[in-house]
């Protein structure tokens, strides 16, 4: 039996059906409902667990009760462990609390249906603790722990419960969407859940001649024994240069840049003055990654690194590590959004990624404007 | 009445025996062949043969070997043959990339039977090695004509070793120029593997192409990357996608200009053989997939032979021993050769792949191989335009073009519609009699991939029925999609739980290990 966590966010896509830029606001929500719309999320389950067929009884469910997913389930006829009796209204706190519960409850996995906002809550509360997978029902979905589609995260699911999946980091993103009504869009990392690999793009378990791990692994050596002596290496933010931080020993910031120098940490979660105070006068290296479908290697979790920085250092002193699965992903390039544009333009070109163990490929960058042009 | 192949599913039924693994049988003291004792003669000569190992390297105990009887043994082997697919029992056009092309029987007689070929042993005296020398020395001089090479190596036992063997003679040419620091090669994310893989093994980094949106290797990240730390660029054309590459020529030229040899796999040449050669194209060394192009079986059927070609400038430097054709006209065997990188193989290589080659080419003609080559082109064309019109199939980049010999097609839009993806499909056809097919190598660009290869060796009637299963199964798919979740159904074993391949802790790979694993002895 495997023991499957169930959440489901009852207001998520309202919003998006309201013609609203997201569900995250309590009072435009309560609008919204009081106007006659609803979420899809629950009907987007349905499709989901329904792939499952005849493993559904292999799963012994685990939810909270009414419309957090116990309606559901009753109404298809799985029973339930109920881990929460939620309010008539429910907020953000109700689904990290429920995680919580979920996780403690002894939880596999946690099957989620909701946008952006309900990942960076699973994000909050449960963290890599254990794997997720969301179903997409918001109105957000910049996150890398969604499937494509119900149907697509009823086939992960599928094979999660036959077994022999392995799992992977993805990315927690939401945009802002005080900002985004105003017409800026500013996609954020907010951190990294741990997902079935299985989506399109990652083919799957079975294919698996190289687990993520390997390729970090490989990137992490390639850049370590690159390391000169006396020069400041700016680690940028993500769980690939994690793995770099990882083969240092040393303690890493996974949403923060971090500083060091001589394979010694200068400084963590270092922010834009303190990364201009330590380049006086020596040598330096920004190493960066790809965040999130999108491919920003600036402007995404690494703001501390602004083109005052990128200045200083200089284009031909940064290095981009990837893995080649996650390149794939990226079929428009990378894309810098430092926030100038003048330097955005500058910043376009080949750069030579190191995507394992003196493995690279040449891979090209374009400001944000063409990107934009080109999606 | 004949049948009408496209609509014909055959009703196939693997056997299917609970046979127990070859150690399981063992019985103690049972032999399948009774060893005669050494003769006093022979033992006056020699002495006892084991006091001719050195004591440091003598089992002090006898290997765990199974001990079973020869009849049990036989059918031991039948039973597992019999729970195997086959290129001898349905058409093998599911390798794509693979190049499963028929082998003529004659081919297999004489290497298996004909005294002349099985009784000679590679110690022997050059003098008594002469027929076998000859058929390299001829065969040599067959494969410079196809390709427009100078000079050939018979000696790498896979493509991947003459791979190995062209990064090998990349780093003695440019060695032997007092040009040391070139450390790097350029591969393509859609050439094989082993261009990235053997490079890397003998000491060079490598640095991998993606393809444009036309599914052409981005020749603008090529020229980024290109400089004079570049040692070659290791292609593959056309690609695994079956794309021609049109601007290999610039490729070959642009790494000339900075000093860098221009490797190409040509492992399977089987979309150009008689028609364009790799010499017109600039290359500086090739490797031929004998057992690939040149007929000669593999996939756990025959030792393959990866033949490396190169320039007349690089022959100085290809593997020992070279065969020779001596001034008084006898063949021979030459090791004093300097620049030579040395051996990349025992003995003289796998001699009956260099043989049925030498009959495949003698059998066809120049004609013939031509004609193996349009007729593999032209296969490919009619089994693209079929399964294009299949529901849920689709064929990523350059629409419109024709590929060579292959194309890797997608299950995309039906595991989008249906669920259903490449490896369930893959799962189903055996049910149909035919083999599980080749997805894609890695790492996968195109989602949902396989890829098929219909060679010359197949007639209508085989395509047909191929791509009368592919409708069936896309109709299943979008209609009785639990029939094929559940599959396979008429194979000797059913479906396998693929997560001890990747779980190290799990995996043995002997019996012996096995066992001391699981029962701690």
């Amino acid at each position: 039996m495997k023991k499957v966590g169930l959440i489901i966010n009852p207001v998520a896509g309202i919003g998006g059906r309201a013609g609203l830029k997201g569900s995250d606001d309590p009072q435009l929500v309560a609008q919204a409902m009081r106007d006659g719309f609803h979420s899809e999320a629950a009907a987007r389950m349905w499709i989901a667990l329904e792939r499952l067929g005849s493993l559904m009884r292999q799963c012994l469910f685990l939810s909270a009760d009414g419309p957090m997913g116990g309606d559901l389930l009753a109404e298809m006829g799985l029973p339930y462990q109920s881990v929460y009796q939620p309010p008539v209204t429910t907020t953000a706190a109700d689904t990290m609390l429920t995680a919580r519960r979920l996780h403690n409850a002894g939880a596999e996995l946690i099957i989620f249906a909701g946008g952006d906002g309900t990942a960076r809550d699973l994000c909050a509360a449960v963290g890599c603790s254990l794997p997720v997978l969301g179903i997409p029902a918001g109105v957000k979905i910049h996150s890398g722990v969604f499937a494509i589609t119900p149907l697509a995260g009823g086939e992960i699911l599928r094979l999660w419960v036959s077994g022999g999946v392995h799992t992977m980091d993805a990315e927690v993103m939401d945009i802002d969407e005080a900002a985004f009504i105003r017409g800026e869009v500013r996609a954020k990392l907010y951190g990294y859940c741990r997902i079935p690999m299985a989506g399109a793009l990652t083919q799957g378990a079975k294919t698996g001649a190289y687990s993520e791990e390997e390729a970090l692994s490989g990137i992490a050596q390639e850049i370590v024994e690159s390391m000169r002596p006396d020069t400041l290496y700016i680690i940028s933010s993500g769980s690939t240069l994690a793995s770099v931080m990882d083969a240092l020993e040393l303690p890493n910031t996974l949403l923060g840049v971090d500083a060091v120098m001589n394979k010694q940490l200068l400084k963590d979660d270092a922010n834009e003055k303190d990364l201009l105070k330590l380049l006086c006068g020596c040598p330096a290296k920004i190493v960066v990654t790809a965040i999130g479908g999108q491919g920003h290697i600036f402007g995404r979790g690494n703001q501390p690194i602004s083109p005052r920085v990128i200045c200083t250092v200089g284009k031909e002193n940064i290095l981009v590590a990837a893995t080649k699965q996650k390149l794939i992903g990226l079929r428009k390039g990378f894309v810098a959004d430092t926030g100038s544009q003048e330097l955005d333009a500058l910043l376009a070109g080949y750069y030579r990624v190191i995507t394992g163990y003196q493995e690279y490929m040449p891979f090209r960058c374009t400001a944000v404007g063409d990107a934009e042009e080109r999606s | 009445m004949r049948r009408d192949y496209s609509k014909h599913y055959r009703k196939f039924q693997q056997a299917r025996w609970d046979e127990e693994l070859i150690f399981e049988l063992s019985v103690p003291g049972q032999r399948g062949v009774l060893v005669p004792a050494a003769s006093q003669r022979a033992l006056k000569k020699v002495g006892p043969a084991a006091e001719r190992i050195p004591a440091s390297l003598r089992r002090r105990q006898a290997p765990a070997l199974p001990e079973v009887h020869q009849m049990r043994v036989n059918c031991h082997y039948m039973r597992l043959s019999e729970e195997t697919m086959s290129a001898d029992t349905s058409p093998d056009i599911s390798e794509g990339t693979c190049t499963m092309k028929y082998s003529p029987k004659v081919q297999e007689h004489m290497v298996a039977h004909n005294p002349n070929f099985v009784e000679v042993h590679p110690c022997q005296p050059e003098e008594t090695l002469q027929g076998i020398l000859e058929i390299y020395f001829r065969t040599e001089k067959l494969l410079n004509e196809i390709s427009g090479m100078d000079a050939f190596s018979f000696l790498p036992a896979s493509g991947a070793n003459g791979c190995y063997t062209g990064a090998s003679l990349v780093r003695a040419y440019h060695n032997s120029r007092g040009d040391t620091e070139r450390d790097e090669i350029i591969t393509t994310i859609f050439s094989h593997p082993c261009d990235a893989a053997a490079p890397a093994t003998a000491g060079y980094k490598v640095i991998t192409l993606m393809v444009n949106d036309e599914g052409y290797p981005d020749f603008e990240a090529y020229k980024s990357v290109l400089s004079e730390r570049t040692a070659a660029i290791f292609i593959t054309n056309p690609e695994d996608t079956g794309i021609y590459n049109p601007q290999i020529k610039d490729f070959v030229d642009a790494a000339h200009a900075m000093g860098a040899l221009a490797y190409y796999d040509q492992a399977n040449a089987n979309g150009m053989l008689g028609i364009a050669r790799a010499r017109e194209a600039g290359f500086d060394i090739i490797h031929y997939n004998l057992h690939k192009t040149f007929s000669t079986p593999h996939g756990g059927m025959g030792p393959g032979c990866g033949a490396v070609g190169v320039r007349d400038f690089l022959a100085p430097f290809l593997p020992i021993p070279w065969v020779i054709k001596k001034t008084d006209g006898a063949y021979g065997l030459k090791t004093d050769c300097p620049q030579s990188i040395g051996y990349v193989r025992q003995f003289f290589g796998n001699a009956g792949a260099v043989l049925r080659t030498y009959m495949w080419i003698m059998q066809l003609g120049a004609d013939g191989i031509r004609e193996a080559a349009v007729c593999s082109v032209l296969n490919n064309q009619y089994l693209m335009k079929k399964m294009a019109q299949i529901r849920g199939i689709s064929i990523w980049y350059a629409q419109g073009k024709r590929r060579l010999e292959q194309v890797r097609y997608s299950f995309e839009q039906m595991k989008m519609d249906t669920g259903i993806g490449t490896a369930d499909i893959s799962r189903r056809l055996v049910d149909f009699g035919l083999e599980a097919y080749h997805q894609s190598h890695h790492p996968y660009v195109v989602p949902e991939p396989f890829t098929l290869e219909p060679c010359e060796s197949y007639s209508k009637d085989d395509l047909d029925e191929y791509v009368g299963v592919f409708t069936e199964l896309s109709r299943e798919a979008y209609e009785e999609p639990e029939v094929i979740r559940s599959a396979p159904h008429h194979t000797a074993t059913h479906k396998l739980k693929c997560e001890a391949v990747n779980d190290y802790e799990r995996l043995a790979c002997t019996y012996q290990q096995w066992l001391k694993r699981h029962k701690q002895t």
